[in-house]
Protein backbone atom coordinates (compact mmCIF):
# COMPACT_ATOMS: atom_id res chain seq x y z
CA UNK A 1 0.00 0.00 0.00
CA UNK A 2 1.64 3.36 -1.06
CA UNK A 3 1.88 6.59 1.66
CA UNK A 4 -0.41 8.11 -0.38
CA UNK A 5 -3.63 5.76 -0.04
CA UNK A 6 -2.54 5.24 3.48
CA UNK A 7 -2.77 9.10 4.32
CA UNK A 8 -6.02 9.26 2.50
CA UNK A 9 -7.75 6.29 4.39
CA UNK A 10 -6.61 8.52 7.43
CA UNK A 11 -8.16 11.44 6.44
CA UNK A 12 -10.87 9.42 5.83
CA UNK A 13 -10.85 7.95 9.00
CA UNK A 14 -10.25 11.63 10.65
CA UNK A 15 -13.42 12.92 8.94
CA UNK A 16 -15.57 10.10 10.15
CA UNK A 17 -14.24 10.77 13.86
CA UNK A 18 -15.56 13.96 12.82
CA UNK A 19 -18.71 13.22 12.12
CA UNK A 20 -19.30 11.81 15.46
CA UNK A 21 -18.77 15.48 16.99
CA UNK A 22 -14.57 13.81 17.84
CA UNK A 23 -13.28 17.57 18.13
CA UNK A 24 -9.50 15.98 18.43
CA UNK A 25 -10.12 14.58 15.08
CA UNK A 26 -11.36 18.22 13.42
CA UNK A 27 -8.00 19.86 15.54
CA UNK A 28 -6.36 17.42 13.59
CA UNK A 29 -8.13 17.71 10.53
CA UNK A 30 -7.43 21.45 10.41
CA UNK A 31 -3.59 20.84 11.45
CA UNK A 32 -3.25 19.16 8.35
CA UNK A 33 -5.59 20.76 5.54
CA UNK A 34 -5.69 24.78 6.95
CA UNK A 35 -2.63 26.06 5.07
CA UNK A 36 -3.59 24.45 1.27
CA UNK A 37 -7.15 25.53 2.20
CA UNK A 38 -5.63 29.26 2.80
CA UNK A 39 -3.70 28.72 -0.60
CA UNK A 40 -6.07 28.05 -2.69
CA UNK A 41 -8.54 30.49 -1.35
CA UNK A 42 -5.71 33.28 -1.56
CA UNK A 43 -5.01 32.02 -5.06
CA UNK A 44 -9.11 32.67 -5.82
CA UNK A 45 -9.68 35.35 -3.54
CA UNK A 46 -6.47 37.65 -3.93
CA UNK A 47 -6.98 39.48 -0.41
CA UNK A 48 -5.56 37.83 3.32
CA UNK A 49 -8.94 39.08 4.75
CA UNK A 50 -11.42 37.11 2.22
CA UNK A 51 -8.70 33.99 2.09
CA UNK A 52 -9.30 33.54 5.93
CA UNK A 53 -13.19 34.07 5.84
CA UNK A 54 -13.53 31.64 3.44
CA UNK A 55 -10.90 29.14 5.22
CA UNK A 56 -12.90 29.80 8.13
CA UNK A 57 -15.99 29.08 6.65
CA UNK A 58 -14.60 25.79 4.99
CA UNK A 59 -13.25 24.92 8.57
CA UNK A 60 -17.24 25.48 9.79
CA UNK A 61 -18.89 23.24 6.84
CA UNK A 62 -16.77 20.30 7.58
CA UNK A 63 -17.84 20.45 11.09
CA UNK A 64 -21.10 20.88 10.11
CA UNK A 65 -21.41 18.27 7.29
CA UNK A 66 -19.12 15.73 7.75
CA UNK A 67 -21.74 13.40 8.20
CA UNK A 68 -22.54 13.95 4.79
CA UNK A 69 -18.81 12.24 3.59
CA UNK A 70 -19.09 8.79 2.03
CA UNK A 71 -15.63 7.38 1.37
CA UNK A 72 -17.01 5.05 -1.59
CA UNK A 73 -17.70 8.33 -3.59
CA UNK A 74 -14.35 9.66 -3.17
CA UNK A 75 -11.27 10.41 -1.20
CA UNK A 76 -11.42 12.63 1.50
CA UNK A 77 -9.35 14.78 -0.11
CA UNK A 78 -10.99 15.48 -2.78
CA UNK A 79 -14.37 15.68 -0.49
CA UNK A 80 -12.55 18.87 1.76
CA UNK A 81 -11.48 20.40 -1.92
CA UNK A 82 -14.96 20.42 -2.56
CA UNK A 83 -16.02 21.96 0.55
CA UNK A 84 -13.21 24.57 0.12
CA UNK A 85 -14.24 25.44 -3.69
CA UNK A 86 -17.63 26.20 -2.62
CA UNK A 87 -16.69 28.51 0.50
CA UNK A 88 -14.84 30.20 -1.57
CA UNK A 89 -17.23 30.80 -4.18
CA UNK A 90 -19.84 31.95 -1.56
CA UNK A 91 -17.06 34.38 -0.54
CA UNK A 92 -16.51 35.84 -3.71
CA UNK A 93 -21.02 35.81 -4.42
CA UNK A 94 -21.02 37.46 -0.79
CA UNK A 95 -18.91 40.72 -1.88
CA UNK A 96 -20.95 40.57 -5.51
CA UNK A 97 -17.33 40.35 -6.67
CA UNK A 98 -15.75 38.08 -8.79
CA UNK A 99 -12.82 35.47 -7.84
CA UNK A 100 -10.29 36.56 -9.25
CA UNK A 101 -6.88 34.84 -9.65
CA UNK A 102 -3.23 35.50 -8.54
CA UNK A 103 -1.81 35.61 -12.23
CA UNK A 104 0.26 32.82 -12.14
CA UNK A 105 3.95 32.37 -14.63
CA UNK A 106 2.70 29.26 -16.28
CA UNK A 107 -0.96 30.09 -17.14
CA UNK A 108 -1.77 34.05 -16.89
CA UNK A 109 -4.51 33.75 -19.30
CA UNK A 110 -5.94 30.61 -18.61
CA UNK A 111 -9.95 29.64 -18.94
CA UNK A 112 -12.02 28.17 -16.07
CA UNK A 113 -11.16 25.00 -16.74
CA UNK A 114 -7.45 25.49 -16.75
CA UNK A 115 -8.46 27.36 -13.49
CA UNK A 116 -9.80 24.61 -11.96
CA UNK A 117 -7.41 22.29 -13.03
CA UNK A 118 -4.95 24.92 -11.44
CA UNK A 119 -6.83 25.09 -8.05
CA UNK A 120 -7.11 21.38 -7.71
CA UNK A 121 -3.22 21.29 -8.69
CA UNK A 122 -2.77 23.91 -6.09
CA UNK A 123 -4.64 21.67 -3.58
CA UNK A 124 -3.21 18.58 -4.33
CA UNK A 125 0.31 19.98 -3.95
CA UNK A 126 0.19 21.77 -0.79
CA UNK A 127 -1.84 18.89 0.86
CA UNK A 128 1.06 16.38 0.46
CA UNK A 129 3.58 19.21 1.39
CA UNK A 130 1.76 19.00 4.56
CA UNK A 131 2.57 15.10 5.39
CA UNK A 132 6.38 16.39 5.20
CA UNK A 133 8.23 16.00 8.04
CA UNK A 134 8.60 19.81 8.79
CA UNK A 135 12.37 20.02 7.90
CA UNK A 136 11.32 18.90 4.80
CA UNK A 137 8.62 21.13 3.74
CA UNK A 138 10.43 24.07 5.08
CA UNK A 139 13.59 23.14 2.84
CA UNK A 140 11.38 22.80 -0.07
CA UNK A 141 8.80 26.05 0.77
CA UNK A 142 12.21 27.94 1.12
CA UNK A 143 13.52 26.27 -2.15
CA UNK A 144 10.42 27.01 -4.34
CA UNK A 145 8.71 29.94 -2.89
CA UNK A 146 10.65 32.36 -1.01
CA UNK A 147 13.74 33.01 -3.39
CA UNK A 148 16.15 32.31 -1.45
CA UNK A 149 19.61 30.22 -2.87
CA UNK A 150 20.90 27.20 -1.53
CA UNK A 151 23.60 28.66 0.74
CA UNK A 152 20.93 31.06 2.11
CA UNK A 153 18.47 28.09 3.02
CA UNK A 154 21.67 26.92 5.03
CA UNK A 155 22.54 30.21 6.88
CA UNK A 156 18.84 31.21 7.27
CA UNK A 157 18.03 27.66 8.93
CA UNK A 158 21.41 27.55 10.46
CA UNK A 159 22.59 24.15 9.48
CA UNK A 160 25.21 22.83 6.59
CA UNK A 161 24.94 22.98 3.21
CA UNK A 162 24.81 19.32 2.69
CA UNK A 163 21.85 19.24 4.78
CA UNK A 164 19.87 21.28 3.27
CA UNK A 165 20.53 19.47 -0.44
CA UNK A 166 19.96 15.87 1.76
CA UNK A 167 16.29 17.26 2.83
CA UNK A 168 15.85 18.65 -0.45
CA UNK A 169 16.19 15.25 -1.83
CA UNK A 170 14.31 13.18 0.62
CA UNK A 171 11.60 15.78 0.53
CA UNK A 172 10.98 15.49 -3.13
CA UNK A 173 11.71 11.75 -3.35
CA UNK A 174 9.11 11.80 -0.83
CA UNK A 175 6.56 14.21 -2.38
CA UNK A 176 6.64 12.37 -5.96
CA UNK A 177 5.55 9.41 -4.21
CA UNK A 178 2.80 11.25 -2.74
CA UNK A 179 1.90 13.00 -5.99
CA UNK A 180 2.27 9.70 -8.20
CA UNK A 181 -1.49 10.05 -9.24
CA UNK A 182 -1.11 13.99 -10.34
CA UNK A 183 1.79 13.31 -12.54
CA UNK A 184 0.11 10.31 -14.21
CA UNK B 1 11.05 37.23 -6.54
CA UNK B 2 13.76 34.98 -8.11
CA UNK B 3 12.80 31.64 -9.99
CA UNK B 4 14.13 28.99 -7.60
CA UNK B 5 17.08 27.54 -8.51
CA UNK B 6 17.28 24.88 -11.40
CA UNK B 7 16.57 20.91 -10.19
CA UNK B 8 20.65 20.34 -10.49
CA UNK B 9 21.30 22.95 -8.30
CA UNK B 10 18.87 22.16 -5.84
CA UNK B 11 20.04 18.71 -5.35
CA UNK B 12 23.63 18.77 -5.70
CA UNK B 13 25.79 17.34 -8.37
CA UNK B 14 26.24 13.73 -7.08
CA UNK B 15 23.08 12.27 -7.63
CA UNK B 16 22.79 9.66 -10.40
CA UNK B 17 21.15 11.31 -13.31
CA UNK B 18 18.22 8.94 -13.40
CA UNK B 19 17.02 9.75 -9.77
CA UNK B 20 17.49 13.28 -11.35
CA UNK B 21 15.19 12.88 -13.86
CA UNK B 22 12.76 10.71 -12.03
CA UNK B 23 12.51 14.05 -9.18
CA UNK B 24 12.07 16.08 -12.47
CA UNK B 25 8.56 15.60 -12.47
CA UNK B 26 7.31 16.98 -8.72
CA UNK B 27 10.41 19.81 -9.21
CA UNK B 28 7.73 21.03 -12.20
CA UNK B 29 4.88 20.65 -10.33
CA UNK B 30 6.02 22.80 -7.50
CA UNK B 31 7.22 25.16 -9.75
CA UNK B 32 3.55 25.68 -11.53
CA UNK B 33 1.61 26.79 -8.44
CA UNK B 34 1.97 29.39 -6.18
CA UNK B 35 3.12 29.54 -2.37
CA UNK B 36 1.94 28.39 0.66
CA UNK B 37 0.58 31.43 3.12
CA UNK B 38 3.89 31.60 5.29
CA UNK B 39 1.92 30.87 7.93
CA UNK B 40 -1.54 30.28 9.65
CA UNK B 41 -2.79 33.18 11.32
CA UNK B 42 -3.91 32.90 14.65
CA UNK B 43 -6.84 34.42 14.12
CA UNK B 44 -7.95 31.63 11.91
CA UNK B 45 -6.74 28.88 14.29
CA UNK B 46 -8.65 30.79 17.39
CA UNK B 47 -12.05 30.92 15.13
CA UNK B 48 -12.18 27.42 13.89
CA UNK B 49 -10.92 25.88 17.91
CA UNK B 50 -14.55 28.08 18.80
CA UNK B 51 -16.19 26.02 16.39
CA UNK B 52 -15.61 22.32 17.49
CA UNK B 53 -17.63 22.83 20.82
CA UNK B 54 -19.87 20.23 22.07
CA UNK B 55 -23.13 20.09 20.02
CA UNK B 56 -25.91 21.40 22.48
CA UNK B 57 -28.39 19.30 23.63
CA UNK B 58 -31.96 19.87 22.11
CA UNK B 59 -33.94 22.08 24.80
CA UNK B 60 -37.13 20.48 25.67
CA UNK B 61 -38.76 23.32 23.82
CA UNK B 62 -37.06 22.73 20.58
CA UNK B 63 -38.02 19.06 20.84
CA UNK B 64 -41.51 19.98 21.15
CA UNK B 65 -41.00 21.82 18.30
CA UNK B 66 -40.14 19.36 16.19
CA UNK B 67 -42.48 17.04 16.84
CA UNK B 68 -45.16 19.92 16.10
CA UNK B 69 -43.63 19.70 12.47
CA UNK B 70 -43.50 16.02 12.58
CA UNK B 71 -47.05 15.93 12.92
CA UNK B 72 -47.62 19.24 10.09
CA UNK B 73 -45.30 17.20 7.90
CA UNK B 74 -47.26 13.90 8.39
CA UNK B 75 -50.71 15.89 7.88
CA UNK B 76 -49.08 17.27 5.16
CA UNK B 77 -47.90 14.65 3.19
CA UNK B 78 -51.37 13.02 3.54
CA UNK B 79 -53.27 15.81 2.32
CA UNK B 80 -51.18 16.59 -0.51
CA UNK B 81 -51.00 12.39 -1.55
CA UNK B 82 -54.55 12.56 -1.39
CA UNK B 83 -55.11 15.79 -3.44
CA UNK B 84 -52.01 14.49 -5.86
CA UNK B 85 -52.01 10.70 -5.88
CA UNK B 86 -51.29 8.69 -9.31
CA UNK B 87 -51.76 11.96 -10.86
CA UNK B 88 -49.71 12.77 -13.83
CA UNK B 89 -47.45 16.25 -13.66
CA UNK B 90 -46.79 18.61 -16.00
CA UNK B 91 -43.90 21.24 -15.12
CA UNK B 92 -44.11 24.99 -16.37
CA UNK B 93 -40.44 25.45 -15.33
CA UNK B 94 -38.20 24.10 -13.34
CA UNK B 95 -35.28 25.21 -11.39
CA UNK B 96 -31.36 23.08 -10.89
CA UNK B 97 -30.22 23.87 -7.01
CA UNK B 98 -26.48 24.08 -6.61
CA UNK B 99 -24.80 22.40 -3.58
CA UNK B 100 -22.93 25.22 -1.04
CA UNK B 101 -20.15 24.38 0.54
CA UNK B 102 -22.00 22.75 3.38
CA UNK B 103 -23.37 20.08 0.72
CA UNK B 104 -21.21 19.16 -1.25
CA UNK B 105 -21.52 16.50 -3.58
CA UNK B 106 -26.13 16.91 -3.17
CA UNK B 107 -28.22 18.08 -5.73
CA UNK B 108 -31.91 18.90 -6.70
CA UNK B 109 -34.56 19.83 -8.76
CA UNK B 110 -37.39 21.49 -8.04
CA UNK B 111 -40.40 21.42 -10.83
CA UNK B 112 -43.10 24.23 -10.75
CA UNK B 113 -46.14 23.16 -11.98
CA UNK B 114 -49.30 25.17 -13.54
CA UNK B 115 -51.37 27.33 -11.24
CA UNK B 116 -54.33 25.59 -10.63
CA UNK B 117 -57.19 28.19 -11.55
CA UNK B 118 -59.95 27.64 -9.28
CA UNK B 119 -57.37 27.75 -6.05
CA UNK B 120 -54.85 29.40 -6.92
CA UNK B 121 -52.39 26.48 -5.97
CA UNK B 122 -49.00 25.67 -7.41
CA UNK B 123 -47.58 21.72 -7.36
CA UNK B 124 -44.29 21.66 -6.82
CA UNK B 125 -41.87 18.57 -7.43
CA UNK B 126 -39.05 17.99 -5.40
CA UNK B 127 -35.99 15.87 -6.73
CA UNK B 128 -33.19 15.91 -4.15
CA UNK B 129 -30.35 13.48 -4.03
CA UNK B 130 -27.47 13.46 -1.80
CA UNK B 131 -28.42 15.05 1.64
CA UNK B 132 -28.11 12.90 4.87
CA UNK B 133 -30.55 11.58 6.65
CA UNK B 134 -31.35 13.44 9.46
CA UNK B 135 -32.39 12.34 13.14
CA UNK B 136 -36.27 11.17 13.46
CA UNK B 137 -36.84 14.88 14.80
CA UNK B 138 -34.89 16.94 12.49
CA UNK B 139 -36.46 18.08 9.19
CA UNK B 140 -35.24 19.55 5.56
CA UNK B 141 -37.30 22.44 4.24
CA UNK B 142 -37.39 23.56 0.74
CA UNK B 143 -38.00 27.57 1.25
CA UNK B 144 -37.98 30.90 -1.18
CA UNK B 145 -35.65 33.80 0.08
CA UNK B 146 -36.31 37.10 0.38
CA UNK B 147 -34.16 39.61 1.16
CA UNK B 148 -30.88 37.21 1.56
CA UNK B 149 -33.84 35.76 4.95
CA UNK B 150 -35.89 32.70 4.52
CA UNK B 151 -38.90 34.37 3.12
CA UNK B 152 -41.53 31.57 2.94
CA UNK B 153 -41.59 27.78 3.88
CA UNK B 154 -42.68 25.51 0.68
CA UNK B 155 -42.25 22.37 2.81
CA UNK B 156 -40.30 19.95 4.92
CA UNK B 157 -39.23 16.11 4.29
CA UNK B 158 -36.87 13.33 5.03
CA UNK B 159 -34.51 12.12 2.61
CA UNK B 160 -33.75 8.23 2.37
CA UNK B 161 -30.86 6.71 0.50
CA UNK B 162 -31.13 7.57 -3.19
CA UNK B 163 -32.98 10.44 -4.60
CA UNK B 164 -36.02 11.34 -3.33
CA UNK B 165 -38.97 12.82 -4.35
CA UNK B 166 -41.49 14.95 -2.56
CA UNK B 167 -44.77 17.07 -3.40
CA UNK B 168 -45.69 20.20 -2.03
CA UNK B 169 -48.23 22.35 -2.99
CA UNK B 170 -47.87 26.58 -2.48
CA UNK B 171 -49.67 29.46 -3.07
CA UNK B 172 -46.59 31.80 -3.38
CA UNK B 173 -45.93 34.25 -6.78
CA UNK B 174 -42.65 32.51 -6.83
CA UNK B 175 -41.08 34.93 -9.43
CA UNK B 176 -41.60 37.60 -6.39
CA UNK B 177 -38.80 35.89 -4.48
CA UNK B 178 -35.13 36.20 -4.73
CA UNK B 179 -34.09 32.26 -4.23
CA UNK B 180 -34.93 28.73 -4.05
CA UNK B 181 -33.14 27.34 -0.79
CA UNK B 182 -33.00 23.99 1.33
CA UNK B 183 -31.65 23.83 4.58
CA UNK B 184 -32.17 22.16 7.88
CA UNK B 185 -34.17 23.19 10.56
CA UNK B 186 -36.87 26.12 11.14
CA UNK B 187 -36.88 30.07 9.74
CA UNK B 188 -36.22 31.11 13.33
CA UNK B 189 -32.54 29.72 13.13
CA UNK B 190 -31.55 31.13 10.29
CA UNK B 191 -29.71 27.95 9.09
CA UNK B 192 -27.43 28.24 5.92
CA UNK B 193 -29.02 26.95 2.98
CA UNK B 194 -27.36 23.56 1.80
CA UNK B 195 -28.67 24.10 -1.81
CA UNK B 196 -29.76 26.95 -3.44
CA UNK B 197 -31.15 28.58 -6.89
CA UNK B 198 -31.49 32.16 -8.31
CA UNK B 199 -35.09 32.86 -9.47
CA UNK B 200 -35.18 34.66 -12.81
CA UNK B 201 -37.94 37.33 -12.17
CA UNK B 202 -38.64 37.10 -15.38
Amino acid sequence: MSAAVATAESDSRLIERVAGGDRDAFTELYRRFARPVLAMALRQLGDNGRAEEAAQETFAAVWRSARSYKPERGSASAWLYAVARHAIIDRARQRREPAVEVPEEVSPEAGPADRAEGAWLTWRVHSALEQLPERERAVLELAYWSGLSQTEIASYLDVPLGTVKTRTRTGLSRLSGLLEEVRA
Amino acid sequence: MKKPPDLHELLGDDLPEDEVERLRGVDALLRSVPGPPHEIPLSLTHAVEQLAIEPARIPRRRKALALAFAVLVAALAFGVGRWSGGESFDAAWAAELAATADAPGASAVVQVGERDEESGNLELVLDVSGLPPLEPDEFYALWLVEDGEWGATCGYFSVGEGETTVRMTVSYEIREFEAWAISTGHPNEHPPPLLRAEIDAA
